[in-house]
């Protein structure tokens, strides 16, 4: 194989260490990123001038050598797979915005409810930019000022094409939840909710839950499984033998009125489809296509137990 | 008798029964009191044998595994424990407050595919099978996998991965979103808590699990199953799982949610990770599925404009007078989608979004945090918003609570938005006339046929090729060609013709522009035009063909089809002997209707109101008239042919004897038994009959030359003997040749849409399509979908073809009498029939031996009883406790007669005069209605009996049949609960038999009581009964009070009537 010249003197073998199970990039070829916001986040990277280096990081992106990706207030940490049998370190610093700046833009916010609600339902509202140009800020950072990278490759320059693999992977992941820009930037899902509340109904943000049914979203990253079942109370048995044995009064005339409905949907896997791609996703199949094979094959199974027919 | 029990213990899922005791209760072992307390076998466990015969019934296998001891906590007075039913044991009437005690059952551990099966087969049932029947907590259990079924359909879950035990497992896990939850929330509260209520056999603990929790579980690992199932991959190795054979941990996890065990192995940290990814993803819809609220979309119309005198000047904003159709017209208000929350708890509640956004005090979303609530609105705006684009720029400003749209917007929202937005989960409220698919006004070509006056017996029958022209219509206003370019010109989606909004869409005016000018006249078989006629639609070129405008002859025979009215009323035949009421007279007249087109009928009037008299005038009828037209000249080819007429075995002779009363002149054979004609001795006979009667068994047995002959008409009595089109039976009316087919049923048919195909199918083949469309068309909208429009389509079609009176209804039957006696004509099996024999043979040798005097009258008295004892039931003469079912004719008729009136709800009285037969019918018939029958005899004490009575008129529980020694019940009692009387046995004097029946006809019945008098036809039963009959008049004096009067009888007189004549014989 012909080895590479990357113009500052360092001699490198092309093949990087094969990694199985990296996180795999969604797109296989041509540009990364769907949606207008991850463009916007790739073309900063692209405006580096990085020349070959680029490419090279789109193609450890798309192979898997990015093997873990995580994401801070302010801050990506990640592992990714050179040649060296150590994965090298990468990290991205994106400046947090602080309290007041928020504060301003929240009340901008507040009078266009299509920015949150885009925001909610997993998009990025269109002109959302204006909104931080108009408190003379900016949502995707944009210049070097606004982005700190580092990698422990040899390579000195910076951006290196292993910073650039998951440049290029954060792009998919904006894809699917452009909140994770928010994140990045400082502030979570519930931060964002409280600051909008002001711009609402000021008096009432901070209260707690009264019903505790519409609880919001908890986002328990980490926390073993087992903790997921909470402790149950126990229900002892009604001891009366007419209630026990389910004995109610029952007269032929009063069947239970059939309230049970099934129904095959038009449009297979809706729920997963509306849920976008999987965080980091590394399986060598594509999940949504998986799922919907199953839904699909799995409906016609569900309909005939729904008919007891099942035989 | 066994009753099914099921309950999970940990994730096994376990069977048990509950059957009478054989023995009493196993002794109680003495001696030093253990530490712990010795758990005690349940008394009415029904063991290995009771359960693994129950199973092999119902799932058909063999060979089932041992059983596994388990206790089931039962409520427990004074040491005995309650069973659940009183078909097992008497429930205790303690005043004693009830503990909690373990009690071990033997129970089989049901793989999961079996289990699934199982509570399919209970689904609906109050009876499995003869004697096997479910417990409410197995009825419960098969309701959760129902649920369980639909959340598979709906595809209501995702994949995830849970740890437990220290394994990791890919799970599939259901979405209870919305009314989902609502129904868990449901079934948790319906659930009977012997459900939960199984222990390990080691375990002391009481069980306490949740209800809420064990039905999740349940149905979080059904549906799991369910899923996996049906991706039907093959087990890996552990082994190979173990080896990193998988790149990454989410390869690991699809090939796991594969897997029929779903085990993953991994790296722990990665599994955890996993899992915390699994919930990220499954953030936005946890939002939405843990609202009390639906989103809601409402359109509204523009408001109605007033009639004002702008608009009368013309110079109103509709286009009506520019565009020169009259009575339509395009309204150009403003219509608005508002939006709304819709309480799941309570669907009426709505809530304007408007108040949503700062919920003023008193508002119902005042319980929950506002940061919530507004979190959903936005959430749901956000998603709504890429739908829609008028929703999107509603969000524009602060509080949106919806927007306003032009016409044609409205009708993009109502053609694209709504459905995206509906399948999106949110709610649509849309106008009426819009959802109101086959009813809906809308363009479509329809059929004119123009015809003469009609002629009746014209010959004409429904192959007759009619030729007609086609019409384009919107709704029932019929458009002329210009009126319909005038409306393409439009350009309006939705139009108000004579005040109803009415979709006219451009594409479908043009491909009716299209379709008329290619097609202007048409031409169809009378039976394609009524299909038309009756509902049964389709769409041809991209237009609806469907209704037909007749007028002339054929729309007055569509209308006196649908009508059911304004056909002849017939005079009874001539040959008919006996008097028509006037609903029969009307229901004869429209089988004669139908009949004279060709086209099948189901009478499914209500038991006892005559199906077989009006069946009979019809057959009568329709060979007088081929004998006029062979005599007239008319047709001189036309010879009368038969009518083949298929029942039960158990009411052939009822048939040969109804038709020898009422069409004395039609010469009746009956295809029956081992002697029976085959093949072309059969044809020949048959030819010289007017009717042949057979049984379902051997039309299905005969079917190879049964077809071969060209009948009249084919009759099919309990025609839901033939629901099942799979069936070899149902199979065989279908090959049947016949000029006319008539189907008798007194279920209520029209409501078991499941049932409805085959009939239909016999009766006009191709009216409801093929049996695939009509599942999808019809069953799974109907049952599954509950869609009303499919049903209402469904009896559309089907109603034409179908009479059903109640006897309840007074405005048709107004002249029934309060009291009907009819009766029954029973068969014998040939095991009855041949202890008959032996009994005569028996009683003859003893009476030649005889002398004249006492010992003479105690032979015959004796005899008497013997021989009643063998038409009742061979077990009841031999009491040997031998089994009950299949072996008497009398017993198979009464369970088929009280299958039909039970399933209309009533209730019924079953004197017999011996007690032991008593005893065997509460047995059989608490086995075959799985319900218990309550039994009064000599022997109950007073206290009991009152209570009895009291339970069986309260109507509290479910006691539908009421059994009575004549004796002990024949007086005094008040049983106005029920309105079917049946004597299984005849008491030789009728003002006994009245007596009896006066317990329920009497002051406080509210309804009309029929009375059943069964006897053995061909008997010494069928003898007497003539012989009363005879005597009516005199009975008092001459019968007296008991039987003695026949041993006054000559040896000559009583030999003929004891005599068992070959009609007795069933089989």
């Amino acid at each position: 194989m012909a080895a590479y010249w990357d113009g500052y003197g360092n001699y490198e073998p092309t093949k990087p260490i094969e990694v199985k199970g990296g996180i795999k990039a969604k797109s296989k070829r041509g540009s990364f990123a769907q949606s207008w916001w991850a463009k916007r986040w790739i073309k900063t990277l692209e405006s580096f001038n990085m020349g070959a280096r680029l490419s090279r990081g789109k193609s450890y992106a798309r192979k898997g050598q990015v093997t873990s990706i995580k994401i801070e207030a302010g801050l990506v940490r990640s592992k990714v797979q050179g040649s060296n049998p150590t994965p090298y370190s990468v990290t991205i610093k994106v400046r947090t915005l602080t309290g007041s700046e928020w504060e301003l833009l929240a009340e901008i916010i507040a009078l266009k409810p299509i920015f949150a609600a885009k925001l909610l339902a997993g998009e990025m509202p269109e002109d959302i930019d204006s909104a931080f140009r108009e408190i003379g800020l900016s949502l995707f950072p944009e210049t070097l000022d606004d982005l700190e990278t580092d990698c422990s490759c040899p390579d000195w320059s910076n951006p290196c094409k292993h910073i650039a693999a998951v440049y290029y992977l954060l792009g998919e992941e904006f894809d699917r939840d452009p909140f994770l820009i928010f994140k990045l930037r400082g502030v979570d899902m519930d931060d964002f909710m409280s600051i909008l509340g002001k711009g609402f109904v000021p008096e009432t943000v901070g209260q707690v839950a009264e019903a505790g049914v519409l609880t919001g979203p908890d986002d328990k990253t980490g926390t073993a499984l087992e903790a997921e079942i909470s402790p149950v109370s126990p229900e002892p048995l009604p001891i009366g033998p007419e209630v026990f044995w389910g004995r109610l009064p029952e007269s032929p005339g009063e069947e239970k009125s059939p309230s049970l409905e099934a129904h095959i949907p038009q449009a297979p896997a809706a729920l997963p489809k509306r849920l976008g791609k999987f965080p980091f996703w590394c399986g060598e199949e594509d999940l949504l296509e998986v799922l919907e094979e199953i839904y699909k094959k799995a409906s016609p199974a569900g309909m005939m137990i729904f008919l007891g027919e099942r035989k | 008798m066994i009753i099914l029990h099921a309950g999970r213990v940990g994730k096994q899922f376990f069977l048990w029964g509950e059957s009478p005791a054989e023995s009493e209760t196993p002794v109680v072992r003495r001696g030093r009191k253990p530490k712990t307390p010795i758990v005690k076998p349940y008394p009415y466990d029904s063991g290995f044998g009771n359960l693994s015969s129950a199973l092999e019934v119902l799932l058909g296998s063999t060979g089932w595994k041992e059983t596994e001891k388990i206790n089931v906590w039962i409520p427990t007075t004074g040491g005995d424990p309650v069973p659940s039913s009183s078909l097992v044991a008497e429930i205790p009437d303690s005043k004693a407050e009830p503990a909690l005690a373990p009690w071990t059952v033997h129970a089989y551990p049901l793989e999961a595919e079996e289990a699934i099966v199982l509570l399919c087969a209970c689904m609906g049932k109050r009876v499995l099978a003869p004697g096997i029947i479910p417990g409410n907590d197995l009825i419960w259990w098969a309701e959760a996998l129902k649920f369980a079924g639909s959340l598979v359909a709906g595809q209501k879950y995702l994949p995830g991965i849970r740890g437990e035990e220290g394994e990791y497992r890919a799970f599939w896990e259901p979405v209870f979103s919305g009314e989902d939850a609502g129904e868990l929330a449901k079934l948790v509260n319906q659930m009977p808590p012997a459900a939960r209520a199984l222990t390990p056999e080691a375990s002391s603990m009481l069980p306490e699990m949740p209800a809420a929790l064990v039905a999740r579980q349940f149905i979080e690992d059904s549906l799991d199953w369910i899923v996996r199932s049906e991706i039907g991959e093959k087990k890996l190795a552990k082994e190979i799982r173990k080896r990193k054979s998988f790149d990454s941990v989410h390869d690991a996890w699809v090939s796991a949610l594969k897997s029929p065990d779903g085990l993953i192995y991994g790296d722990e940290k990665e599994l955890l990770q996993l899992a915390a990814r699994t919930r990220e993803w499954q953030r936005p819809l946890t939002i939405l599925t843990t609202s009390p609220f639906r989103f809601c979309f409402r359109l509204e119309e523009p408001a109605a404009e007033e009639e004002t005198e702008e608009n009368e000047d013309g110079r109103g904003d509709t286009k009506k007078g520019r565009e020169g159709i009259a009575d339509i017209e395009v309204p150009e208000g403003h219509w608005y989608v508002r939006y709304l929350l819709q309480s799941y708890e309570d669907p009426s509640l709505l809530i304007p979004v408007k108040e949503a956004w700062k919920p003023k005090k008193g508002s119902p979303l005042k319980r929950y945090d506002v940061k919530n609530i507004r979190q959903f609105l936005l959430s749901s705006l956000g998603q709504a918003s890429s739908i829609s684009s008028g929703i999107a720029s509603s969000l524009e400003s602060p509080d949106p609570s919806g927007y306003s749209l032009d016409t044609k917007e409205a009708y993009r929202f109502l053609t694209e938005s709504a459905v995206n937005l509906s399948q999106a989960g949110f709610g649509l409220l849309l106008p009426g006339w819009w959802t109101r698919k086959g009813t809906k006004t809308h363009l479509k070509a329809q059929a004119k046929v123009k015809g003469k006056k009609l002629q009746a017996g014209s010959g004409l029958t429904l192959e007759k090729v009619v030729s007609f022209d086609w019409e384009i219509a919107l709704g029932d206003r019929v458009l002329t060609i210009k009126e319909l370019q005038a409306l393409a010109k439009l350009k309006a989606p939705l139009v108000k013709v004579r005040g109803q909004w009415v979709e006219v869409n451009g594409s479908e005016i043009r491909a009716a522009l299209e379709f008329w000018q290619k097609n202007p006249h048409g031409e169809a078989s009378l039976r394609e035009i009524i299909k038309l006629a009756v509902g049964a639609s389709e769409k041809a070129d991209g237009v609806d063909v469907e209704g037909l405008n007749a007028i002339g002859w054929i729309g007055e025979l569509i209308s006196r089809l649908k009508d059911k009215a304004g056909f002849e009323e017939l005079p009874a035949p001539e040959g008919f002997s006996g008097t028509l009421r006037p609903y029969q007279f009307r229901g004869y007249s429209w089988l004669a209707f139908l009949r004279q087109w060709g086209i099948g009928a189901c009478l499914a009037d209500d038991m006892g109101l005559g199906k077989t008299v009006q069946t009979l005038a019809l057959i009568q009828h329709d060979l007088e008239q081929v004998e006029e037209q062979v005599e007239e000249q008319v047709d001189r080819h036309k010879a009368p042919k038969p009518v083949l007429l298929v029942c039960p075995t158990s009411v052939i002779n009822n048939w040969k004897k109804e038709a020898a009363r009422f069409t004395p002149e039609l010469s009746v054979m009956v295809h029956h038994g081992t002697s029976r004609k085959k093949e072309e001795e059969f044809r020949m006979e048959a030819m010289n009959h007017a009717i042949v009667i057979s049984s379902y068994g051997l039309l299905q047995r005969d079917v190879k030359f049964l077809k071969g002959v060209p009948w009249a008409g084919a009759v099919l009595d309990e025609a839901q003997n033939i629901k099942n089109p799979e069936t070899k039976q149902a199979k065989a009316a279908r090959a049947l040749e016949a000029d006319y087919r008539i189907a008798l049923t007194g279920t209520p048919v029209e409501n078991n849409v499941g049932d409805l195909w085959s009939i239909m199918e016999f009766l006009n083949p191709g009216f409801l399509g093929s049996q695939a469309g009509f599942k999808r068309n019809f069953f799974i909208p109907i049952q599954a979908e509950r869609d009303p429009e499919a049903a209402r389509r469904l009896k559309e079609i089907t109603g034409p073809f179908i009479l059903r009176r109640l006897k309840t209804d007074t405005s048709i039957i107004s002249d029934l009498p309060e009291k009907m006696e009819m009766k029954t004509y029973c068969t014998l099996t040939k095991e009855q029939a041949s202890l008959y024999a032996a009994v005569l043979e028996d009683i003859e040798g003893a009476m030649e031996d005889s002398e004249e005097g006492i010992q003479r009258k105690g032979i015959i008295l004796s005899a008497l009883s013997r021989l009643k004892q063998v038409c009742n039931h061979p077990a009841q003469f031999l009491k040997d406790n031998s089994g009950i079912p299949g072996r008497s004719g009398k017993l198979a008729r009464l369970t088929e007669m009280l299958d039909v009136i039970l399933e209309n709800k009533e209730k019924v009285l079953v004197f017999t005069q011996f007690a032991e037969m008593g005893k065997m019918l509460k047995e059989h018939l608490q086995a075959s209605f799985g319900c218990e029958v309550l039994f009064l005899h000599g022997g109950v004490p007073r206290k009991q009996r009152d209570r009895m009575l009291e339970r069986f008129q309260e109507g509290k529980e479910y006691l539908p049949i009421f059994v009575l020694s004549l004796k002990a019940g024949g007086t005094g009692l008040n049983l106005t609960g029920a309105n079917h009387v049946f004597h299984f046995d005849r008491w030789w004097n009728p003002a006994v038999e009245n007596q009896a029946t006066d317990r329920a006809f009497r002051i406080g019945q509210t309804r009309n009581v029929e009375v059943h008098k069964f006897i053995c036809a061909g008997t010494l039963e069928e003898k007497i009964d003539e012989i009363i009959e005879r005597k009516v008049q005199v009975a008092e004096n001459v019968v007296g009070t008991g039987e003695d009067w026949l041993t006054e009888l000559s040896d000559e007189e009583l030999k003929d009537i004891l005599a068992l004549r070959e009609e007795a014989v069933g089989e």
